[in-house]
């Protein structure tokens, strides 16, 4: 009995395969295991080395339900896999170390922002030379002008880096109702076609809704986007030939500051950083307790659901009958200027962006506006709201982010900030509010 | 045959020494393999530490250094992105409002768990039940958590300002007001930290030696005397541990800003790490971040090793 024991405990030692070396084994493997996602994480896993196409964009559902079926059609017709990678949280933070590490997706959305800095590292394509080719499934002269200067290089050197997916142009809604509570007896939209839609119809409109102790417009928010429009709707010029910014010194963007600081000071118009945090204007206009809201198309299908009147206009004017330029919000698709698939990147960006693409995505419930000319009928959709073709006319008239923000990505962050502390403290005129804001934007920083 | 003697020479080698080697040379050769297997084994967690916490952190330090936009070339900047990012008035603005946030949220957090810790005590078969509800809210997201508190804060229908009114203080505009802003994200702190800290002084007051406490009793203690003479120092450790650990978290506040004001928060409301992210992916200035987020780890490190110094003089550790 001893002896076999021995025999066994001889064995295992002379064996090369003892518990040590069984470990070792073991745990080289199990490193090997854990290794390799990390491992392959860090290869890559770029977009464009594999034989599909993919592209990625902020819009989570109901829109990325759209997307995937686009995908799908792409698919079959481009005879590679087209893939939504919809990102979800912060887009810019997720993206930019993708293009850092080269993994970035073939096409991808641009916000306006960080367009400038995009172009001026080269991480995105230069899409003249397939726009010129003749064979481009979509043609620049379709855009409406106004809306793609951003993509081009800020220092004015040519090229264009992309093209807008759609737009979102500031219109004014009005809730009807409240109107007509208020004695308010022809409504902005009438006004309009009657050629009276002017600044002092406006005022008359929110005097007599501050009398009925509601809301009468809140002024949206403190970004560009947000305030801009009460001067060029009113004649102003904003910005110089060179991109400078002269509204200070314009006199009729003077007299519309001056107008909109009298309209916050009476309580005619509030601003929203007055507002509860959290509590949107958008908010107060479906619970029937803001009487006008100027604001895109993208809360059409909550307006679907309230029970009052409502209708659209463009900002009043001078002349009372003009639509005039106003801010509209885009962005881009790109091509990853380092997309191994660049051919079928481009293909895929001409057959998104065309009328064809622009209809697929819009079309039945989509909440822009196309942002290229010929497709009325996707904002008139159900005649709702009733005057929806005017969301084409103010696009087709609209500017979208000027370059001198756009280019300059701290300017972009920190003017909001300026704008909405001036604000608030609300000590300033208009002259040395504008003074301070053209300031930032001329001085870069 | 040729086996036997393989086996021979593998028996020989796992049971009899060279007598050509020194003793303590063989003692450490053994030594330097035991210690080379133990990295090995540790080598899986160890290269997760390399890969994504020390080298990212390496790489931090050195894009401190340099300019970078997070695409082009990294040109060498020397101090100037530390000189830039410590004389900026939006930055010390964002540090005197981290330090705020510490200053409100650390002791509140430590307060409320130990006066709560030393209610559950009391609590008998309801302890379980009154641990799940204060735990519930640090297991809970912080973007709900601040979404739930953005209609808290909403002063038109806010149960908060509600009851300060009816205790006849003022009901301020949390969030607009710049003077109430930090302190909101305070309440907020508080409200989701609290389930933390009153388990671990829960758990540091039943390592408590019962005869301490029984001891005290026989000499004549209040319940206040056994408070501040034994229960409080024992619990020390425990203090100590939360107390830094709370600091670094406080110090590194973000998500309430982000949720509450997106990347449009006022300079009132801005934190140091708000402003890293801020600069680094609003204005693509990694290298300026980077320095404020080493200035950010220098000055946790100067506050954790101040901690770690002053503990000999009130940590008590009974073993």
């Amino acid at each position: 009995m001893f002896r076999s024991r021995n025999v066994i405990k001889e064995a295992a030692a002379a064996s090369t395969v003892d518990r040590r070396n069984l470990l070792k084994a073991g745990m080289f493997a199990g490193l090997g295991l854990a290794a390799a996602p990390a491992l392959a994480a860090c290869g890559g896993g770029s977009a464009g080395s594999g034989p599909g196409l993919k592209w990625a964009g902020w819009d989570g559902p109901p829109q990325s339900e759209v997307f995937r079926r686009f995908s799908e059609k792409m698919t079959e017709k481009l005879g590679v896999k087209v893939t939504y990678q919809q990102v979800v949280g912060d887009y810019l933070s997720k993206l930019l170390p993708q293009l850092s590490a080269g993994a970035a997706p073939d096409a991808f959305y641009v916000g306006d922002i960080y367009m400038a800095k995009l172009i001026e590292t080269k991480q995105v394509l230069d899409l003249t030379d397939y726009l010129d080719s003749g064979s481009a499934a979509v043609r620049l002269d379709d855009f409406h002008e106004g809306l793609y200067r951003w993509c081009r290089p800020a220092d004015g050197s040519p090229g264009l880096y992309g093209l807008p997916v759609d737009c979102s142009p500031l219109v004014f809604w009005f809730n009807k109702d409240l109107l007509a509570e208020a004695g308010v007896s022809t409504d902005p939209a009438a006004r309009f076609e009657a050629g009276t839609w002017t600044q002092g119809a406006l005022t008359d409109l929110l005097d007599k809704i501050r009398a009925t102790k509601k809301r009468g417009l809140v002024l949206n928010g403190s970004n560009w986007f947000d305030w801009f429009g009460w001067m060029s709707t009113f004649g102003g010029t904003l910005f110089d030939e060179s991109g400078k910014a002269v509204f200070d010194a314009d006199p009729k963007s003077q007299e519309a500051l001056a107008w909109l600081f009298e309209q916050l000071k009476s309580g005619n118009i509030t601003y929203s950083g007055a507002l509860p945090q959290g509590q949107g204007p958008d908010v107060l206009f479906y619970a029937g307790q803001l009487a006008c809201l100027t604001y895109p198309r993208v809360i059409l299908p909550n307006m679907k659901k309230v029970k009052f009147g409502f209708d659209i206009t463009p900002l009043p004017s001078l002349s009372g009958k003009d639509v005039m330029p106003v801010p509209v919000n885009t962005a881009a698709l790109s091509v990853n200027a380092k997309s191994k698939n660049q051919a079928k990147a481009l293909e895929f960006l001409g057959n998104f962006l065309n009328a064809e693409g622009q209809r697929f995505r819009l079309s039945g419930g989509g909440n822009a506006v196309p942002s290229i000319k010929g497709l009325d009928d996707v904002v008139t959709e159900g005649n709702v709201p009733a005057h929806g073709s005017l969301f084409n006319d103010v696009a087709a008239k609209g500017y979208a982010v000027p370059s001198a923000i756009a280019s300059n990505a701290k300017v972009a962050r920190e003017l909001p900030v300026m704008v909405d502390k001036m604000l608030k403290a609300g000590n300033e005129t208009p002259r040395s509010f504008s003074g301070k804001v053209v300031k930032l934007i001329n001085g870069g920083a | 045959m040729a086996v036997s003697s393989a086996g021979s020479r593998a028996r020989a080698r796992l049971t009899s020494a060279d007598p050509d080697v020194h003793p303590d040379r063989r003692s450490r050769r053994r030594r330097g393999r035991d210690t080379a297997a133990g990295y090995l084994f540790l080598a899986p967690q160890l290269l997760g530490l390399v890969v994504f916490m020390v080298g990212p952190l390496l790489f931090a330090l050195v894009l401190a250094f340099y300019h970078w936009d997070g695409f082009g070339t990294r040109s060498f900047a020397g101090l100037s992105n530390f000189t830039e990012v410590m004389s900026s008035q939006r930055i010390q603005r964002a540090a005197v409002n981290t330090v705020w946030f510490t200053v409100l949220q650390v002791p509140g957090l430590m307060l409320t768990g130990l006066f709560f810790a030393l209610l559950m005590q009391r609590a008998g078969k309801l302890t379980p039940v009154y641990r799940l509800a204060f735990f519930a809210p640090v297991i809970t997201s912080s973007v709900a958590v601040a979404a739930i508190w953005l209609w808290l804060f909403n002063p038109d229908i806010s149960p908060v300002n509600n009851a300060l009114r009816g205790i006849g203080l003022p009901a301020p505009n949390w969030l607009q007001d710049a003077r109430f802003v930090i302190p909101a994200f305070a309440i907020v702190g508080i409200w989701q930290g609290l389930g933390y800290q009153l388990i671990m002084f829960m758990a540091g007051l039943q390592s408590i030696d019962r005869s301490f406490l029984e001891a005290a009793v026989l000499d004549g203690c209040s319940e206040w005397q056994k408070l501040r003479h034994v229960t409080i120092p024992l619990l020390s450790p425990t203090i100590l541990f939360l107390s830094i650990t709370s600091i670094i978290g406080s110090f590194q506040v973000f998500d309430y800003i982000y949720v509450f004001f997106d990347d449009r928060a006022p300079d009132s409301a801005r934190t140091i790490v708000y402003e890293v992210v801020r600069i680094a992916f609003g204005e693509f200035n990694f290298g300026a971040a980077s320095a404020l987020a080493f200035l950010l780890f220098l000055a946790l490190l100067v506050v954790t090793g101040c901690q770690l110094a002053a503990q000999k003089k009130w940590v008590h550790y009974t073993e």
